[in-house]
């Protein structure tokens, strides 16, 4: 960091407060970047990160304090004026319209090209020189959609320093990336701090912190309460602080992960055996082809790789939501081959699905949490009988599996919408996990979660392991699988590595595997 | 949010301009705004004969409104309630002289009705879910072919026994729905609409059926991801409209005419979508929202055969009720939106 104290801070926060309604979601909140300085916002969910992030970005107002630009207060009541005063946001969850190419969805980051003829080619000089200088390779020449994310967030980057950004503001951006692409992400970090860019970085990752941060900035419940150097700081430190325990050795279990899994007495039977699978993308591009791999009770298999290398293709076919475009999958008594490759007959045999996307597919934000839960138990005598709805019952269900899985809501009425990411989360494994399922599928369980609802999502895996359940789970974090899987298998370029076990397998290799070379096929 | 400011904006700067267009339209047509209004609030609610009208036209409306109101909850867009009334007063006429007189004869023809309303939606229904078939495009296409089916058989194999008119034979009067109040038109269809109000408030809130099409309607992934299939929800959902549609039709056809002829439900179809809109498309709120509209209407059709005011009128007036709704509804939306705007963090 260049000398603290004499330079003056570049973006500031003083005593800025917001609420809704009953809810305080910043407290006082007193906040400063300095520019060239990487500051690391963390904190667990719903501790108020993305209100802070949103009153910079000129989506929300503050209630109380204010918002210095230069040392002199601003405005940032629109995301113009916000744009206007230099700073840049990049969104966790991406603001790209998939059918249009990069250089188009660049374009329309850009209000002052105005209604008239668009001028591709200045634009392109443009966004080429940007990415030239951050050492970023991007591909804007097609639709968006068909790029990986790691590729869709180089635009999204772009995107925001395609203006003049002296802040720049990342939420999340770790959440959707393998190790190769993470350090490429870091690269511009630090390429971006070198010119003096001051870069905010919203993170639950503890490692992400002491990677690339120069400061760290704890929140909870609205309130700083730490704000320190990362030098004189241990992730015990960080964890301390987010959780609020005054205890030490609690902390370093939540970072360590505590106790050694433990294992199922004996494994199961064979719950489901893939033979020579083919799985094509959404475009009919082929992801994978001759997957071949057996799924047992009392096991967690993982599937690593880059997102995008058809872990998602792999989801929906065995949920049943679509079928195989080769091979065959025999799984729980149902037959690919069969006319019963459904997602509702599937889920009847024992098969629950936490997706990828809770957002668009795993709930519907609009409605209560009762009637989310009937989206899995719709046919539970308990709670539908006859066709109709037993609104008593569903309720009494529905309480007592938020009860269980520590879900902070106000009762089963509530919209899922107005619940935090993690505690949408919970929902979707509460929900999920109810009925002895048989097969678990997870992809991606605990993206976007703070550590200790990583935690305790992990623990739920490792739980269901041990009752003898089969759970495949899709991570792009290497960290989680080395920890959970019994068994890796990874997905790159086409090919399909492993399965291997874990501790016959160094992680260097699979690292190499998820790369795409060396290693053997299998 | 400043986007949804502006969006919130422009929501009520648009109905702002539709109401400027329709004071325009009454003034082009050489009348006084004021007291058109007045006219149609007048005639309408304080004379027993506009209320009665008023009521009469909302029975048909209510009963289409609702299956409106079930379709478009599950984001199937049914434009084509008109041709499955007609399919439905067609099957009822043509059902009449075979089956016995009396009340089960008319529950017979009420069923046909029905039968034949969903199969009419139906056909649509398998164009969509079958084939993959845009819902809009069959349904309007095919409220062509069962008008010109009507104006065949008005002119042919139905038409009365004198060949003069193009129109049938009544029905023997024992089929024809019972006049519930002395010395008005008002006849049992109303009981029949205020009970599909309540089976439709009960399929929607409390059964799973309700539940899959509201979950269609809002996140088609989230249908697929739970095992339900939305064509098929879209199939059936069509059919299930056309059967309320159907019933509208019979209802008419025996509460009403007791005969089939053209035009005798114009633009219904269209019509119900607005009382379903404006309803929010929740069933207990159609019957008064179909009671609005037909207020408007009795209103402002004495006006227009009185010559102070063209017809269309009605058209353009109902077209700025909508308008006017979509936009309160956008600017209602935004605005709760707003304040609970990232509650959630994370």
């Amino acid at each position: 960091m260049s000398a603290e104290g004499s330079v003056p801070p570049l973006v500031a926060l003083q005593g800025v407060t917001k609420r809704f309604g009953p809810v305080v979601a910043s407290r006082a909140v007193d906040l400063a970047v300095r520019p060239g300085e990487v500051l690391a916002l963390a904190g667990e969910n719903g501790a108020g990160k993305s209100t802070i992030v949103n009153m910079l970005s000129g989506l929300l107002r503050p209630d109380e304090g204010s918002i210095l630009v230069d040392g002199r207060p601003v405005d940032l009541s629109s995301p113009a004026r916000s744009v206007r005063a230099g700073i840049g946001v990049v969104h966790q969850h991406f603001t790209l319209v998939p059918t249009l190419t990069g250089l188009d969805n660049i374009a329309l980051a850009m209000p002052e090209l105005g209604i008239g003829r668009l001028n591709r080619e200045g634009i392109a000089r443009a966004v080429d020189a940007a990415a030239r200088e951050l050492g970023l390779s991007v591909d804007t020449g097609v639709p968006v959609e068909r790029l990986d994310v790691a590729q869709q967030q180089r635009i999204e980057i772009v995107k925001a320093l395609i203006h003049k950004v002296r802040l720049l503001i990342l939420d999340e951006p770790t959440a959707v990336l393998g190790p190769e692409d993470k350090a490429r992400l870091f690269d511009t970090i630090r390429r971006l701090k070198a010119d003096g860019t001051a870069v905010i970085l919203i993170t639950h990752k503890l490692e992400d912190i002491f990677a690339v941060a120069d400061r760290a900035v704890v929140l909870r419940g609205g309130e700083v309460v730490a704000d320190a150097p990362t030098a004189g700081l241990t992730p015990d430190d960080v964890v301390l602080h987010m959780v609020g325990s005054g205890d030490r050795e609690q902390a370093r279990a939540i970072v360590t992960g505590e106790a050694a899994p433990r294992r199922a007495a004996s494994a199961a039977g064979l719950v489901c055996r893939l033979s020579d699978v083919t799985l094509r993308r959404g475009n009919g591009s082929v992801a994978v082809s001759g997957l071949s791999l057996d799924l047992y009770g009392g096991e967690i298999v993982a599937v690593a790789g880059v997102d995008g290398n058809g872990q998602s293709e792999l989801m929906r076919v065995l949920s049943g939501m679509e079928a195989p475009h080769g091979g065959r999958i025999e799984c729980l008594g149902r037959d690919s081959h069969g006319s019963d490759w459904t997602a509702g007959r599937l889920r009847r045999a024992g098969v629950a699905h936490v997706p990828e996307d809770r957002r668009r597919s795993g709930i519907v934000g609009d409605m209560s949490l009762a009637r989310n839960y009937l989206l899995r138990h719709g046919e539970r005598r308990a709670v539908v009988r006859h066709g109709f709805v037993r609104d008593g019952a569903l309720q009494r269900l529905v309480r007592e599996r938020l009860a269980a899985f520590d879900v902070r809501s106000r009762g089963p009425d509530e919209r899922i919408e107005r619940l935090s990411g993690g505690n949408q989360q919970k929902f979707v494994l509460a929900r999920e996990l109810d009925g002895e399922p048989r097969l678990i599928l997870a992809a991606h369980p605990s993206r976007g979660l703070d550590i200790k609802t990583i935690r305790f999502v992990h623990g739920l895996l490792e739980e269901a392991r041990l009752a003898g359940k089969a759970v495949l789970l899709v991570s792009s974090d290497l960290d989680e699988i080395l920890r959970l899987a019994d068994r890796i298998v990874v997905f790159a370029g086409g090919r399909t590595f492993g399965p291997a076990r874990r501790g016959e397998i160094a992680r260097d290799e699979i690292g190499a595997w998820i790369a795409g070379h060396a290693g053997a096929p299998a | 949010m400043s986007g949804d400011g502006a969006i919130a904006r422009q929501a009520l700067l648009a109905a702002g301009g539709i109401a400027a267009l329709v004071v325009g339209a009454i003034l082009l047509a050489g009348a006084d705004p004021v007291s058109v209004a007045i006219g149609i609030g007048e005639r309408a609610l304080f004379t027993r004969s506009g209320f009665l009208e008023a009521v009469l036209r909302s029975i048909p409306l209510t009963i289409l409104g609702l299956g409106i109101a079930l379709a478009f909850r599950a984001r199937v867009f049914n434009i084509g309630m008109d041709g499955q009334l007609i399919a439905g007063s067609v099957a009822a006429i043509a059902m009449a002289p075979l089956v016995p007189p009396g009340p089960f004869g008319l529950l017979v023809l009420l069923l046909c009705g029905i039968a034949s309303g969903a199969a009419w939606g139906g056909v649509a229904g398998v164009i969509k879910g079958r084939f993959g078939g845009n819902e809009i495009i069959a349904t309007i296409m095919l409220n062509y072919v069962a008008l010109q089916i009507l104006s065949w058989l008005v002119r042919g194999p139905m038409q009365e026994s004198m060949r003069i008119i193009p129109r049938s034979d009544p029905i023997d009067a024992s089929l024809r729905l019972p006049i519930l109040f002395e010395a008005t038109r008002i006849h049992a269809g109303l009981v029949i609409a205020l009970l599909a109000v309540v089976a439709v408030a009960v399929l929607v809130r409390r059964t799973r059926y309700g539940f899959m099409l509201d979950v269609v309607g809002a996140s088609p992934d989230a249908a697929r991801y739970a095992g339900i299939d939305p064509r098929w929800i879209a199939g059936s959902v069509l059919a299930l409209s056309g059967a309320l549609a159907g019933l509208a039709g019979a209802v008419e056809i025996t509460g009403v005419y007791g005969r089939l002829q053209e035009g005798f439900a114009p633009g219904f179809g269209i019509t119900a979508i607005a009382v379903a809109l404006v309803a929010r498309l929740n069933p207990l709120l159609v019957p008064v929202s179909a009671l609005g509209f037909s207020l408007v209407y009795a209103g402002l059709g004495t006006l227009a055969r009185n010559g102070v005011v063209p017809f269309p009128l009605v058209n353009i007036l109902e077209g700025a009720i909508i308008f006017a709704f979509l936009a309160g509804g956008v600017y209602a939306a935004h605005r709760a939106k707003r304040t609970q705007a990232e509650t959630a963090d994370g």
